[in-house]
């Protein structure tokens, strides 16, 4: 019998516990808790877990909620524990609904929550969330994941709320704030998750929930205010504003890295956990651009940090995935697309933004650009972002058969094939293997690839591509930041676009010019350290603090950047000449010394740093220079003013970029005008030095590394102009200035046709197989080893060359393929002169021998490169030394060669004989009779008994790898009177071990290595080719690490004293940005400074809204 | 500049000019911009850019007077195309020669000293098999002794010097020796190869400097006398060549390489170009050598340009043309007879000629001598290799006048031959000079050649007539010191050393012969003066058989000529080679 409706006993009100964890009350608490008090849900109870331990608080929750259950905790265990604590007090009650203290519901909307849990069998249900100030802005109404885990909401933060999204729906995650789930299933998941905070703890907890079958729902008709205050880390108030930014973004990812690893079934972490960590890198990289480092460092921390506990994180992943009764399939319908992991990037500049705005009502330290300059507002930000994210898209489209397809060893690319162990052996190994040898330290350019190697777990090929495409981020990464300076983030963002389409970096690219990549990169960054260190205006004075620290940084700068381009060491003091030359020009003489003593003193310090590899390179014009320009390939000025150094840019465009940069020339006032000379200076400079050079007026440089301050200071002079465009040209009547404005942005989206263009190759005009490729059919290295030595443009080689005549350079390979050490050229030549002399005596008509000169350097072939490539690599013709090829052409002993591809011009030396081998003795005599040549002629003619007697007998022994080597000498093979060769520059290092006894070099043909052996070796015996570091190098390697470590240490310590000096002494007067008044109305002549501002005009909110309430400026 | 001069113009009490330069900053900034002068911002714009424009302008018209850049085309054109002697401090110097036939067995070195010549034969590791492929028309049999050769090895340099001559033959193993070749002397070796008769080359490889090799060949269609090359290449040219009833062609290609080589030939002949089947793929062994009978496929052509090409490796290849006396009633070359359809015209004068072929193209020939007429038929032969259309001039020097030049057209594997007598320009029995020249850059090869019949011997003091048949390759390169290794020169020969004088002032040289003692005396003391433009010349009697060796005050071209007398008959031609002068 159906129970009578108007007599039946009510049906009973689902009990539900409203919990409420207090943890840094603000002014908002008492509102919210009177909101969570004036629920009209019947049967609510409210359960407030106080962390404070602040009385103060308990009289605030004893006045607002007087019918709370308060649960006080001694000590702040995070917000997740705090709720865990309190759900395990409450019996009996369906649904728990989780607050923070932020929150101010509507009176309806526990109900409205409930009500729709019921009616979709909701797990969990949100409602919509309001900003707490104005209650018609969206702040969230659910939110989903991308594949990464990237938290996505639903809305955009700031929408309009015209009930457009007003409907219920189901959600992958449920934002915090206040949250509805039911209690079974919160205990089945067994609360949240511990060791998650912030933003994560939610996506934790409902990827979970959606894992065991729950349904999440978002129900919009509940409203909830949200002053949207973090509980977490964040709200410590004793901590920088940057600093709090960083802890809870690393709260965040950390938590998504752990929810990923804990919910995901392992064959998706194959794929998703890699492409994360690879977003995460060019994130972390985009937010060092922005001068976000401590957010950057958390980001790249994420992913170690993620992985503490790791007894906990796998207990947690077999929980998950035992109860789990839907599949990561499921998830995907509710997933955002692959977009959105950039649109949260975006994302959280806003949030940024927001957070600053907070706080500053709260009086905090508002986060702030180094220059007071009100920057775009948001509208144009959004644009120029896009246009910045636009450019990054064609670099990559541009780079995606090299990202897909491997880098070709082309020029001084790294070539990193070994693992990093090896890497490190290198560098600290005191003997170099490249050319014919030479005793002395390796680069530090090997310690900083082995860091990168070994942070990398040995991913060597990804490496090498990374250190091949890097600077085309680095790059205009460092002309962004460097354009800081002048106040106009439209200039900043113009200043790392005009970078990132001049064409330098593509034709060091396209040549496998490393050095100029390595340059490129450093260039902005080094010239806005030097600009700081000017502390002239607009570089504010707190920025110069701290002087020897910034001193001590720019010189790691330069001495890093040194270590793969030594003629950086010139570079720097280019820049330095410039500004100096420039402030003369344009009246300054008081900023000269500090330009003078600050370059000279950053690049001592550069020099000390990388000692004591730095002193040999410095005692080798060579080895800083590298090989020299022929005549056809000097740069016209035309060229060097394009920056046309290579096959990537023609015709007319780059024209183009010089005209955008003179636009601060024509613009500029004041400070504008002083720094417009200081570039242009800086630029000119560099362009002359690298015409002066090209022709044979001064010591050989690369064009590419000199050039690399131009490029960076007329990135600069635009931004510069971008800066004089919004400061200076309101100052103007109307007229042509307007007109060169306009002008100046039409020409900079014309100069950039080519690199859009270029793009289309996919792999910037760069080959596409290495040289060494065409060598694949020759024979691998047999006992003893051989060499290969190349001859021809250094651009169309594989390693770094030494000079041959103008224009062509020579190098040797263990083998057919170069090694990482061989990209690197050494401060001393060792004997590899000898080499040269033996190919300029071919050419001279001075010997038809050639292979019997080269057998004592075990060179089996030679192969001159008359293209940058193989055959269809895309390759490009390069000049042929037509004299040495020649020459070659009557040598009796070589034999041309067909390796299959015509690019290549190989000989083969039919008179080699091993690098190391046994001598026969009628080759003994020869060996240890000839003396060392003072001279390149002395030498080729001491050769003439070696050319009549050759060493076609020798026998290969001790391997085939470069090096210390062991082997065994068979019985026999050593007749009385032979002798161990060893093809190798004489040093005293080297020893030969026979089973115990320890044999001393002998030298041998001028240059190389024998080794007497006892009359006749009566058996097998073993040999073992050692050197000896000696130990005031390894002295010296160990003190390059100790200073290195010592100017980290001594740079942090500096750089946090420099933080306490405060954020307002590091920002620039706003006046210094004020636009100029138009003419008739201004009291000021445009950018020219008041010498007592009789006030600060805050700037029109309408005319850029990103100036705070206080007249401040809101950093990103 | 009007529209903003009053903006630049500081307003108002409380502005300091100069902008950075002023009043806040003074105070705030250590160093700042307190130097600034106070100068207006247009002042100071007109400095700052009148700095920027006037360096942009200034290194900009440096560099414009300077040479513009080349452009690289990934080609090697560095070819050398004559032979070189190697510089005084060369560790080595190495020499081909190829062409002759091998000369009779037991033949022993001669040394214009009395230096002791040693002898040793030695024999390969490895043996060297005929070095034709199959099928091909390998001509392995000596034709009639015509052409039997031997190496003169000359020692310009101060010092005595080692040479081993490795002769080579058809077949069989080279023969190895080695002998001192005295300073400033010279040594004749003949080329006897290994197996007898057929066809010998032979590679020269001497441990100095200075040291120059010609190959001399003779037999009783005359004598010639040749440079040997000093490099091998991938590509030769043979132009001016013939088949006919009584001349027979020979590409001789000589591989002095540690490994074999393959080589294609192409012929450009009066019936078109052609590749015949038998001519590709020759097998040219390491230290090996290849002769090929062209007659065998390439029958009745009347002219035969011959293109080598080798697919891997180089070699060096030679040409030799042997000219039979013409059968008794064959319609001669020139005759009316030989006009009608059937006729199968022989050559009218009989002769062997050795020539060297050209490594590569050039765009610039010289030939010192010239002589046409009265029984002389002068021709120049040019072929153009490339692809491209070769605007040529020929321009012809007489007593140091020039004579209005030839401009003419050579298309893309065409031959161009300019017939002297036909020209009125040139004039009939008066020596001249030929330049030819490309004058638009495409590169050629050019030939000159001489047939006498019954024509005087035009060497000054020399009476008698001669007959036969001369070919030379033009000079690329003039240079201060010349070599003529082998003269040839006895009781039966006369020689002729011409001297052109390319340059615009006059020039001085001295001929002296090499005989590894005194110098025996020549004409004149052997002193020449030549005008600018013109050319001198030396009578060279068997008096001074040893080699010639001519310094001038300035680059001049040098050519030696041969001629038989008293019956020999026989006509050589050859240039001289450079002597480096460092």
């Amino acid at each position: 019998m159906p129970a009578d409706p108007l007599t039946a006993e009510p049906v009973a009100t689902p009990a539900v516990a409203a919990v409420v964890v207090i943890r840094d009350p603000g002014s908002w608490l008492d509102e919210s808790l009177r909101a969570l008090g004036n629920q009209d849900y019947p049967n609510l109870s409210l359960i407030i877990v106080d962390t404070t331990g602040d009385p103060e608080t308990s009289l605030r929750i004893q006045a607002a909620a007087p019918d709370a259950y308060v649960l006080r905790l001694k000590a702040d265990t995070g917000f997740s524990a705090a709720v865990n604590a309190a759900v395990g007090m409450v019996e009996g009650a369906s649904h728990f609904v989780i607050c923070h203290d932020d929150v101010a519901p509507t009176p309806e909307a526990v109900r409205l929550l409930v009500e729709e849990a019921f009616r979709s069998n909701a797990g969990i249900a949100s409602p919509k969330y309001v900003e707490w100030d104005r209650s018609d802005r969206l702040m969230a109404v659910g939110a989903t994941t991308d594949w990464a885990g990237m938290v996505r909401g639903l809305v955009e933060p700031g929408e309009l709320d015209q009930a457009q999204h007003d409907r219920v729906r189901e959600i992958l995650v449920a934002p915090g704030g206040m949250t509805l789930v039911r209690s079974d299933l919160f205990k089945t998941l067994g609360g949240f998750g511990t060791g998650f905070d912030g933003e994560g703890r939610d996506l934790d907890l409902s990827w979970r929930a959606k894992l065991v079958g729950a349904r999440l729902v978002v129900v919009p008709a509940a409203t909830v205010r949200h002053a949207q205050e973090p509980h977490d880390a964040l709200s410590r108030q004793d901590t920088d504003i940057q600093e709090r930014l960083a802890l809870r973004r690393r709260e965040t990812e950390v938590a998504r890295y752990r929810t990923v690893l804990t919910c995901y079934k392992w064959f998706n972490l194959v794929w998703t956990l890699p492409l994360g960590l690879l977003w995460a890198l060019v994130e972390a990289l985009v937010l060092v651009a922005r001068g976000r480092r401590g957010e950057a460092w958390a980001t790249l921390r994420a992913p170690v940090l993620s992985l503490r506990r790791p007894a906990e994180l796998l207990r947690s992943r077999r929980a998950v995935q035992r109860s789990r009764r839907v599949g990561d399939r499921a998830l995907r319908s509710l997933q955002a697309g692959t977009a959105s992991q950039m649109t949260a990037f975006l994302r959280s500049r806003s949030e940024h933004l927001r957070i600053g705005v907070d706080h500053r009502a709260e009086g905090i330290a508002t986060p702030k650009n180094e220059s007071g300059r009100p920057l775009s507002a948001p509208g144009g930000r959004r644009a120029l972002v896009a246009l910045l994210a636009a450019g990054f898209v064609v670099l990559l489209f541009g780079s995606r058969n090299i990202l897909g397809h491997g880098l070709p060893q082309i020029g001084q690319l790294p070539h990193v094939t070994s693992g990093w162990g090896s890497i490190w052996a290198d560098w600290w190994s005191g003997w170099q293997t490249s050319g014919l040898g030479v005793a002395g330290p390796a680069t530090p350019m090997l310690a900083l690839i082995g860091v990168a190697a070994t942070a990398t777990f040995g991913a060597v090929g990804t490496l090498a591509q990374l250190l091949a495409l890097l600077p085309f981020v680095v790059g205009p990464a460092g002309a962004y930041r460097g354009a800081r300076w002048w106040g106009s983030k439209r200039g900043q963002l113009l200043a790392a676009v005009t970078y990132a389409i001049i064409p330098l970096a593509y034709n060091s690219l396209s040549k496998g010019d490393w050095e100029g990549l390595v340059a490129f990169a450093a260039a902005p960054w080094v010239l806005s350290r030097i600009v700081e260190l000017s502390a002239a205006i607009p570089v504010p004075r707190g920025a110069s603090a701290a002087l020897a620290s910034k001193v001590l940084v720019l010189g790691a700068l330069i001495g890093a950047t040194a270590a793969g381009a030594p003629s950086f060491f010139y570079v720097a003091l280019i820049v330095g000449i410039g500004l100096i030359v420039g402030s003369l020009v344009a009246g300054d003489t008081a900023t000269v010394l500090r330009f003078a003593a600050g370059t000279a003193a950053s690049v001592a310090a550069g020099f000390v740093l990388t000692l004591p590899w730095s002193a040999t390179v410095f005692s080798s014009p060579a080895a800083l220079g590298g090989p020299s320009l022929s005549s056809a390939d000097r740069l016209g000025w035309a060229a060097v003013l394009r920056f046309h150094t290579g096959p990537y840019g023609s015709g007319a465009w780059e024209w183009l970029i010089l005209v955008a940069a003179a636009l601060a020339l024509v613009l500029g006032r004041g400070w504008r005008l002083a720094w417009a000379s200081r570039l242009w200076a800086v630029a000119l400079v560099s362009f002359g030095v690298a015409w002066a050079a090209s022709r044979g007026a001064l010591p050989n440089l690369p064009a590419d590394v000199v050039l690399a301050p131009a490029a960076a200071a007329l990135a600069s002079a635009v931004a510069l102009g971008a800066a004089s465009f919004e400061i200076d040209l309101p100052g103007y009547r109307f007229g042509w200035r307007q007109g060169a404005a306009g002008a100046g942005a039409v020409c900079l989206a014309l100069a950039s046709v080519p690199f859009v263009a270029a793009s289309g190759s996919g792999r910037w005009d760069m080959p596409s197989a290495s040289p060494s490729s065409a060598l694949s059919l020759l024979p691998r290295p047999s006992a003893g080893g051989y060499r290969v030595l190349w001859v021809g443009v250094p651009d169309a080689l594989p390693l770094a060359s030494r000079r041959l005549e103008p224009g062509f350079g020579y190098a040797t390979t263990f083998g057919t393929v170069p090694s990482l050490t061989d990209e690197f050229p050494t401060g001393s030549p060792g004997a590899s002169p000898v080499l040269a002399g033996d190919l300029i005596a071919a050419q001279d008509q001075l010997t038809t021998r050639l292979g019997h000169l080269l057998a004592p350097a075990g060179v089996r072939y030679i192969v001159v490169a008359n293209h940058t490539g193989p055959t269809g690599s895309g390759s490009r013709p390069v000049a042929l030394p037509e004299a040495l090829l020649a020459g070659l052409e009557t040598q009796t002993d070589l034999a041309p060669l067909d390796v299959g591809d015509s690019h290549y011009q190989v000989y083969e030396n039919s008179a080699w004989s091993p690098v190391r081998s046994l001598l026969p003795p009628s080759a003994v005599g020869v060996a240890f009779s000839q003396a060392a040549g003072s001279s390149t002629t002395q030498t080729y003619q001491a050769q003439r008994p070696l050319q009549q007697t050759g060493l076609s007998g020798a026998k290969g022994v001790l391997g085939n790898g470069p090096g210390a080597a062991t082997g065994t000498l068979p019985a026999g093979t050593a007749p009385a009177g032979s002798a161990a060769y060893v093809g190798y520059t004489f040093s005293k290092g080297w020893s030969l071990d026979l089973q115990g006894a320890n044999v001393a070099p002998r030298r041998a043909f001028g240059w190389a290595m024998g080794f007497e052996l006892p009359a006749q070796l009566s058996s097998t015996t073993t040999a073992s080719l050692r050197y000896a570091t000696p130990w005031g190098l390894r002295v010296l390697q160990a003190g390059e690490l100790v200073v290195i470590a010592l100017a980290v240490a001594a740079a942090t310590i500096s750089r946090r004293r420099n933080n306490q000096i405060g954020a307002a002494a590091r920002v620039a007067p706003a006046e210094w940005f004020e636009p100029a008044q138009p003419p008739g109305r201004r009291t000021t002549s445009g950018g020219s400074l008041r010498r007592t501002p009789a006030r600060r005009t805050p700037p029109a909110v309408e005319q850029d809204d990103s100036w705070g309430p206080d007249g401040s400026w809101a950093d990103d | 500049m009007t529209d903003d001069a009053p903006d630049d113009t500081p307003e108002g009490p409380d502005e300091v000019p100069g902008g950075p330069t002023a009043g806040l900053q003074e105070d705030r900034l250590p160093g700042g911009d307190k130097g600034a002068p106070k100068s207006s911002d247009g002042l100071r714009r007109l400095r700052v850019v009148s700095f920027v424009v006037g360096v942009l302008v200034v290194l900009g018209l440096v560099d414009h007077s300077a040479s513009r850049p080349a452009t690289h085309s990934g080609q090697s054109g560095g070819v050398q195309i004559s032979p070189t002697a190697a510089p005084a401090a060369a560790l080595s110097s190495s020499w081909f020669c190829a062409g002759a036939t091998s000369s009779a067995q037991g033949a022993a070195p001669t040394t214009t000293t009395a230096t002791t010549t040693t002898t040793t034969a030695a024999t390969s590791t490895a043996a060297k098999a005929s070095g034709v492929a199959p099928g091909a028309p390998a001509s392995s049999v000596n034709p009639a002794g015509d052409a039997s050769g031997q190496v003169v090895i000359a020692n310009a340099g101060s010092l005595e010097a080692k040479a081993t001559v490795s002769v080579v033959g058809s077949a069989g193993t080279p023969d190895i020796k080695t002998m001192d070749v005295p300073a400033r002397g010279s040594v004749s070796v003949p080329e006897v190869a290994a197996g007898g008769g057929g066809w010998a080359g032979a590679i020269v490889e001497a441990d100095a400097g200075q040291v120059v090799v010609y190959q001399s060949v003779s037999g009783p269609l005359g004598a010639s006398v040749s440079p040997c090359a000093t490099s091998g290449s991938p590509t030769w040219y043979l132009p001016g060549g013939q088949t006919r009833v009584n001349a027979d062609e020979y590409i001789s290609l000589l591989n002095p390489y540690p490994t074999s080589t393959i080589v294609d030939l192409s012929f450009v002949t009066n019936q078109g170009s052609e590749q015949p089947q038998n001519f590709q793929g020759i097998d040219v062994p390491a230290d090996g050598l290849a002769t090929v009978d062209l007659g065998s496929y390439l029958s009745r052509r009347s002219s035969i340009e011959t293109i080598v090409k080798a697919r891997t490796g180089s070699v060096v290849a030679w040409e030799t043309e042997v000219v039979t006396p013409p059968p008794s009633g064959a319609p001669l070359v020139g005759s009316a007879a030989a006009s009608k359809p059937l006729a199968d015209p022989a050559w009218p004068t009989a002769g062997v000629t050795v020539t060297l072929g050209s490594p590569g193209a050039a765009t610039s020939w010289s030939w010192p001598d010239g002589l046409a007429g009265n029984n002389l038929q002068e021709q120049y032969v040019v072929f153009n290799p490339g692809s491209v259309q070769a605007k040529v001039r020929l321009s012809i020097g007489i007593a140091g006048a020039a004579a209005e030049p030839f401009d003419f057209s050579v298309g893309p594997g065409q031959v161009v031959p300019v017939v002297s007598e036909q020209q009125a320009r040139i004039p009939a029995g008066v020596a001249h000079t030929a330049t030819l020249t490309s004058t638009n850059n495409v590169p050629v090869v050019a030939v000159r050649t001489l047939t006498a019949s019954g024509a005087a011997i035009p060497v000054s003091g020399v009476t008698g007539t001669v007959s036969g048949n001369g070919q030379i390759l033009g000079e690329t390169a003039s240079a201060g010191s010349w070599l003529v290794a082998a003269t040839g020169l006895d009781s039966h020969h006369v020689g002729e050393l011409v001297v052109y004088n390319p340059g615009a002032t006059t020039v001085t040289a001295r001929v002296t012969a090499l005989s590894g003692g005194p110098a025996p005396a020549l004409p004149n003391g052997g002193a020449l003066t030549i005008a600018p433009g013109g050319q001198a010349s030396l009578a060279a009697t068997s008096a001074a058989s040893g080699p010639l060796q001519v310094t001038a005050s300035s680059a001049v071209f040098v050519e030696y000529d041969l001629y038989g007398v008293g019956g020999t008959g026989g006509i050589g031609l050859s240039p001289a080679v450079p002597l480096s002068n460092h």
